[in-house]
């Protein structure tokens, strides 16, 4: 599903400029739960947004389906995220002026394949949001919304369009214990479905659920561990 | 990006930000609105100033002349400086591309006086009449004031072909040796002088003592132009006089009969042939009448001067206006005329130089405008650098979720054009209200030659056109912070 090749990231243009990452070579098969631990600033957040296509400077290789990012147009690029990916963040990223089913339905408008009309993007959100267990806020705005109720929204969108990969970013990391207790057990429910999951986290228990645990130090893989079922 | 989602959420992001882009679209707005009053009040002006002021839609042509000290002369040692204005002349004016029509023109070339106006003065002027022809299916191509009819304007002493008197028109029209003529009429010496032989033919008709016959008044048509600065300006100076005049109108004058002396006048006397006695009817107004004095069938015209001037005098004509309905055809046909060795009358010449001149000034204002609009535009640009600054990471997550960088730019640039429409369309209607109010106030301005009714004209054109240039201004403020925001680094934006 996911394949890193000797990829090297510098922030800045100077070959002399310290490295966020340095030779990451990592493969990430379908279907598993791999979580991405790590002190600040060891390059987690880096390589998950390498992954997803949404930073484009850096040396190596990365794959994902077997595509090197790396020669893809913007459009080809932007048509992957849409149709492979998708994102949850630590801050949820929602549109604050958009209703929550407005919010879920945003990745249709990049995508042609799950829905194509008003009422088929609505009929889709709502579903997630049942799933997620928000269906009665479909219409309040984010800001009324309590952090789990927005993570739950935020995860609902990066479903929106069935994506295989799903990249989370810190995704309990605005959360009390009980709320992402919650998230966790919904991370795992579509990763049992088949989705596959990269996540960046601090909290034990997140890295506790996944299959396998990939620790960063200073821009290096200095661990790779797959823990027993 | 599906349109439909693009328009959903360029509106969303617009009503979210409506506050931040209002004082650019008042920029815009204004820049607009000054844009169509300056563009309407041009064309107004050219309107009023070609239209009616100068007819610029009758070119005058004439025989090319030099300038000989104090004087314009024809020909310089015999050689004549263009070839003559004749019935090949003509023919060939009226072939050049854009014209409808070309009208024959011949001045009379002898002295004449009219005499009469008492049923409407009160009392009966006298004053030299200066008079020119032209013949009567010109006059056709010319605009005419309602309920004139052309057939009242043809030369009463030409024999219409007839089988008996019954086809000939009225007022003592017979049909002899299958013409229409006049009754034949005696009249007494010693009563030419006075008016009592009018009463000798029937209707309208009165004995032309030289011929013997009765007669119908010879038709004559006068400028709109000549009225109008008759009741402007002539009015008000005469009856400062002391001499009170009413203001007339044309249905007034319709009708009016002259008595005419042809022959003689204050400036002097013909010496080719006795004084010639003639009443003469006021049957409409033309724009293609002489402006000041009037304006008779070409064939009375021509026929007077063979009379005064010997034969050659009657065959001259001394110009030919032509008619060009499109006033943008004027100026190639002003050059096919330049290049038939014409040259056009000094008042087409004027004509020509204030449509120049009307357009220059009318360029120059609306280049004020312009540069409100595009200042209006920087500021645009401005204000879209700041939301997109402030959409940073908004922009991100679109791009996370699938949005391409053209997705985004698409975006930016339909929100200004959005905004460019809708400020350029109150812009459209703040100057169209400026130029009704402004022609209210021009109400109460004092009369004067030909004032009009609304001194601006809002071609069809210029809607679609303004609007345009509104949202291209914006669209092109809005282009360099579009193609940032679809350049942003999304993963420095999120992480930010």
């Amino acid at each position: 599903m996911i394949r890193l090749r000797q990829v090297t990231k510098r922030y800045g243009t100077a070959r002399a400029d310290e490295p966020a990452l340095v030779g990451i070579d990592l493969d990430i098969v379908a279907g598993e739960h791999v979580a991405l631990l790590g002190p600040s600033g060891s390059g987690k957040t880096t390589l998950l947004n390498l992954i997803g296509g949404l930073d484009r400077a850096y040396e190596g290789t990365v794959s994902v389906n077997a595509i090197d990012l790396a020669p893809l147009s913007d459009a080809a690029l932007a048509r992957i995220r849409s149709s492979t990916i998708g994102f949850i963040f630590q801050h949820y990223g929602l549109l604050d002026h958009l209703s929550v089913v407005d919010n879920v339905t945003l990745p249709g408008a990049f995508g042609d394949d799950v829905a194509r009309t008003r009422v088929e993007s609505t009929a889709r959100a709502m579903q997630l949001l049942e799933r997620v267990g928000i269906a009665h806020k479909a219409t309040a705005l984010p800001p009324t919304l309590s952090g789990g109720q927005r993570q739950r929204v935020a995860v609902a969108r990066a479903l929106f369009n069935r994506p295989k990969l799903l990249l989370c970013d810190e995704p309990t990391g605005s959360l009390d214990t009980h709320t992402g207790a919650g998230v966790i057990r919904l991370l795992e429910a579509l990763n049992a479905e088949g989705v596959t999951l990269v996540t960046v986290t601090h909290d034990a228990r997140v890295a506790s659920s996944a299959r396998r645990v990939v620790r960063l130090e200073d821009g290096r893989v200095v661990e790779d561990a797959v823990r027993r079922p | 990006m599906k349109a439909r989602a693009l328009l959903s959420l360029v509106a969303q992001s617009l009503s979210r930000a409506r506050v931040a882009y209002v004082a650019s679209a008042l920029g815009v707005c204004v820049g607009v609105a000054s844009l169509v009053f300056f563009i309407g009040l041009g064309e107004g002006v050219r309107r009023v100033v070609l239209d009616r002021v100068l007819v610029a839609q009758h070119v005058e042509v004439v025989r090319k002349s030099f300038d000989a000290g104090p004087l314009r002369v024809d020909s310089i040692f015999g050689l004549a400086a263009t070839p003559p204005l004749d019935a090949n002349a003509v023919a060939a004016l009226a072939g050049i591309e854009g014209v409808a029509a070309a009208l024959p023109r011949a001045r009379l070339t002898f002295p004449a006086r009219a005499a009469g106006g008492r049923a409407i003065l009160g009392q009966d002027l006298v004053a030299e009449l200066i008079a020119d022809g032209v013949a009567p299916e010109s006059v056709a191509a010319s605009t005419m004031a309602a309920g004139v009819s052309l057939e009242h304007f043809v030369d009463p002493e030409a024999r219409r072909a007839c089988g008996d008197s019954s086809e000939c028109p009225g007022d003592g029209q017979v049909c002899e040796a299958g013409r229409c003529n006049g009754l034949r009429c005696v009249v007494a010496p010693e009563d030419a002088a006075s008016s009592d032989h009018l009463k000798t033919c029937p209707g309208e008709s009165a004995c032309a003592v030289d011929l013997g016959r009765c007669l119908r008044p010879i038709p004559a048509l006068a400028s709109p132009h000549a009225l109008e600065l008759y009741n402007s300006s002539l009015v008000s100076a005469l009856s400062g006089a002391g001499r009170p005049l009413p203001r007339l109108t044309p249905s007034a004058l319709i009708g009016l009969q002259l008595e005419v002396t042809f022959g003689e006048g204050f400036i002097g006397r013909s010496s080719g042939a006795p004084p010639l006695t003639r009443r003469v009817k006021l049957v409409g107004f033309a724009d293609a009448a002489i402006l000041v004095g009037l304006t008779l069938p070409l064939s009375v015209v021509q026929r007077l001067n063979a009379r005064f001037n010997g034969p050659a005098a009657g065959l001259l004509l001394h110009g030919v206006l032509l008619d060009v309905p499109a006033t943008d055809d004027l100026p190639r046909v002003v050059s096919q005329v330049r290049g038939l060795g014409f040259e056009l009358s000094d008042r087409s010449e004027n004509v020509e130089q204030a449509g120049r001149l009307i357009r220059l000034v009318t360029a120059l204002l609306s280049l004020v405008s312009g540069l409100i609009v595009a200042l209006a535009a920087l500021g645009m640009t401005q204000a879209f650098f700041v939301a997109v600054q402030q959409r940073r990471r908004e922009l991100a997550v679109l791009k996370a979720l699938g949005a391409a960088a053209s997705d985004i730019r698409a975006m930016v640039l339909l929100e200004a054009a959005i905004i460019g429409a809708l400020s350029g369309a109150s812009g459209l209607l703040l100057g169209r209200l400026s130029a009704w109010l402004a022609d209210i106030a021009a109400i109460a301005m004092p009369h004067f030659p030909f004032k009009p009714m609304t001194f601006f004209d809002f071609p069809v054109w210029i809607w679609p056109a303004v609007l345009g240039f509104a949202v291209a201004a914006c669209v092109l403020g809005a282009f360099v912070p579009a193609r940032a925001a679809a350049r942003a680094d999304p993963a420095q934006a999120l992480n930010a």
